[in-house]
């Protein structure tokens, strides 16, 4: 019986060694603190001046016509030294995935980029948006082509290990006082042991491909708040498929090893209800790598010598000085609207009278002609009046001086020309 | 003569002196121009500035070419500026504005290798500034396939249409 009582002994001493063994190395090995790293990639400084965000998404849902389209781009500095913006892009047409290498504007087409591949851009500080630095510091995005998956299994230990507790806390009991039993129902968090999950959490490494890669970035476009229309979607985490490495010391080295990275892009959208029907849709200029890509059923004419701006000056365009002599107003041009259509070259200019604008009705202007020099200033093509109630229209000498007008007509009134009313060169009068 | 008589011939004369001189210079005023026009270059401020390419749809039964697109919110108040809106660096014609709507028309004029106008195409671009977004519509009528050259016109040109403001008057 004494032999037993001290076998026993040693037998719990042992288990319940292990215990504490395991709970100082769970204390103080396993629950280190938590860090964490946050990374925020915005735009980039083009070669020009302009910002480009990193990650550029184009949908064409084709709601109603045309096919089903989505362009990803990805734009990165050419070096670290940041010179030049180079764009990577994967266009999807119809279930096909098509590639291009682009800079300034023109793209070509590419095979698939390998994982792997580093495109350098640079993460401003709240330093460097204040002191407005152009470029930040470098760091390269590195398309993996790996992804982290966590996957849940249960584990048959963790019942087991609780049926053993349950056991033996309850032949302890018996030994131990009122007051401390039933403490072996709790685990080190206060938690019923019978309460924890019996399942372990495992985190598996796969491989992703790029279009694997799309169909999430197209996920988040399609299921996105913002519905159709042109936007930024902020703070879109890509930690799982990116990682970052910062350039130091002459070369490009991983983040430090926090306990989660977490890595936050923008990304330029536009979502458009239309689907695509013609090339010059595509931000590559082609689809499919066909730069005459048509599919409107539409011809489309370029075949044209050149083509002019038709500007039209209505009743609002002038201003209206009245005379005793006409009985009425006669039209002079505005000189604001005059320097403002000086600054546009090139401009083939129309003027089309309504003498029942709403306009002329609503300020009481009964114009009955052109002012002398009224239109002085302006090259004219055509000069229209209309709906004239058959009083006179009088063109005054010198009222259309070099104008270069070619022609006029008027509906409803008849024009009364003086005889020096067009002395400019050129001209139908 | 009476006194009186004097005084009626020299207000008669006085009269006539200044009519006549009056007539004078009304028969023998000139218009012309003295100087030249000058005029500064004021502040341009860019409302919205969108490069867009289009995909017309037909609207059903019509002739009519019709493009939707919505964009983010922008600032526009038609009761405080005079708002113009650009193309491709050109002025729109017959530009209507309220509170929260700009409308204008974009025509061109296209010519063959003689030199013969073939075909002239008018876009209808509105704005519709509302609280939460800007929404631009655009429209155009197939007209002796005015469509078919607008197309070759994006091809070569591409479309930058912008809504613009004067921020001083000009002098």
């Amino acid at each position: 019986m004494k032999a037993l009582a001290s076998v026993l002994t040693v037998l719990f001493a042992v288990i319940f060694g292990l215990f504490g063994t395991a709970w100082v190395y769970v204390y103080f090995f396993i629950n280190t603190p938590e860090t964490g790293l946050y990374s925020y990639v915005h735009t980039l400084t083009d070669q020009n001046g302009d910002a480009k965000y990193f990650l550029e998404l184009n949908h064409y849902a084709a709601v109603g016509g045309g096919d089903e389209m989505t362009e990803l781009i990805f734009n990165y500095y050419t070096d670290y030294n940041m010179v030049g913006v180079k764009s990577y892009g994967i266009q999807q047409i119809n279930g096909e995935f098509y590639y291009y290498d682009g800079f300034d504007g023109t793209y070509v087409s590419i095979p698939a980029k390998e994982p792997g591949f580093k495109m350098i851009v640079d993460v401003k500080s709240e330093a460097d948006i204040e002191n407005g630095v152009l470029h930040g510091t470098p760091y390269a995005v590195v398309l993996d082509g790996t992804y982290v998956e966590t996957q849940s299994t249960v584990n048959l230990i963790k019942p087991l290990e609780n049926v053993l507790k349950t056991g033996f806390g309850i032949i302890g009991d018996l030994f131990r006082k009122k007051e401390d039993r039933n403490a072996w129902k709790y685990d080190n968090n206060g938690e019923n042991i019978w309460s924890t999950p019996i399942t372990d959490v495992d985190y598996i490494t796969k491989s992703y491909t790029f279009e694997q890669f799309f169909e999430m970035a197209k996920m988040y476009l399609t299921r996105s708040s913002y519905g159709y229309g042109d936007y930024v979607l902020p703070l879109v985490e890509l930690q799982s498929y990116f990682s970052l490495e910062v350039f130091e010391d002459g070369q490009f080295k991983p983040l430090q090893d926090a306990t989660f990275n977490m890595s936050y892009f923008s990304v330029d959208v536009k979502n458009y209800r239309y689907g695509a029907s013609f090339a010059p849709q595509s931000v590559f200029g082609m689809i499919g790598y066909d730069p005459n890509y048509n599919s409107t059923g539409m011809e489309i004419n370029d075949e044209y010598w050149k083509y002019v701006v038709d500007y039209t000056l209505t009743a609002r365009d002038f201003d209206y000085v009245y005379s005793s002599v006409y009985g009425g107003y006669l039209l002079i041009v505005n000189p604001l609207r005059l320097a403002e259509l000086s600054e546009y070259k090139g401009l083939n200019l129309h003027i089309r009278l309504d003498l029942e604008d709403v306009y002329l009705i609503d300020y009481g202007y009964n114009v009955v002609g052109v002012a002398s020099y009224g239109l002085f200033g302006l090259r004219l093509d055509s000069f229209t009046v209309l709906n004239g109630s058959g009083q006179d229209f009088n063109l005054l000498s010198y009222s259309l001086w070099d104008t270069g007008l070619k022609s006029f007509s008027a509906v409803g009134s008849n024009v009364v020309k003086a005889s020096d009313c067009f002395n400019g060169a050129g001209g139908v009068l | 003569m009476k006194w009186y008589v004097y005084v009626i011939c020299f207000v008669v004369i006085a009269l006539g002196s200044f009519g006549g001189f009056d007539l004078y210079r009304i028969y023998t005023a000139k218009s012309d121009i003295v100087g030249t026009l000058q005029y500064e270059t004021v502040e341009r401020v860019d409302v919205i500035n969108l490069d867009v390419v289009i995909a017309f749809e037909l609207v059903a039964g019509t002739n009519t070419y019709k493009y939707v697109n919505t964009y983010t919110h922008v600032e526009f108040d038609g009761q405080e500026f005079d708002y113009r809106i650009v193309v491709n660096g050109n002025p729109c014609s017959q530009t209507q504005y309220e509170a929260g709507y700009i409308y204008g028309e974009y025509s061109l004029s296209y010519f063959d290798i003689e030199g013969n106008k073939t075909a002239q195409s008018v876009l209808g671009i509105k704005f519709v500034f509302l609280a939460g977004r800007t929404r631009l519509e655009l429209s155009m009528d197939n007209v002796n396939g005015s469509i078919s050259y607008f197309y070759g016109y994006m091809l070569d040109h591409g479309l930058n249409i912008s809504v613009i403001y004067y921020d001083e008057v000009v002098e």
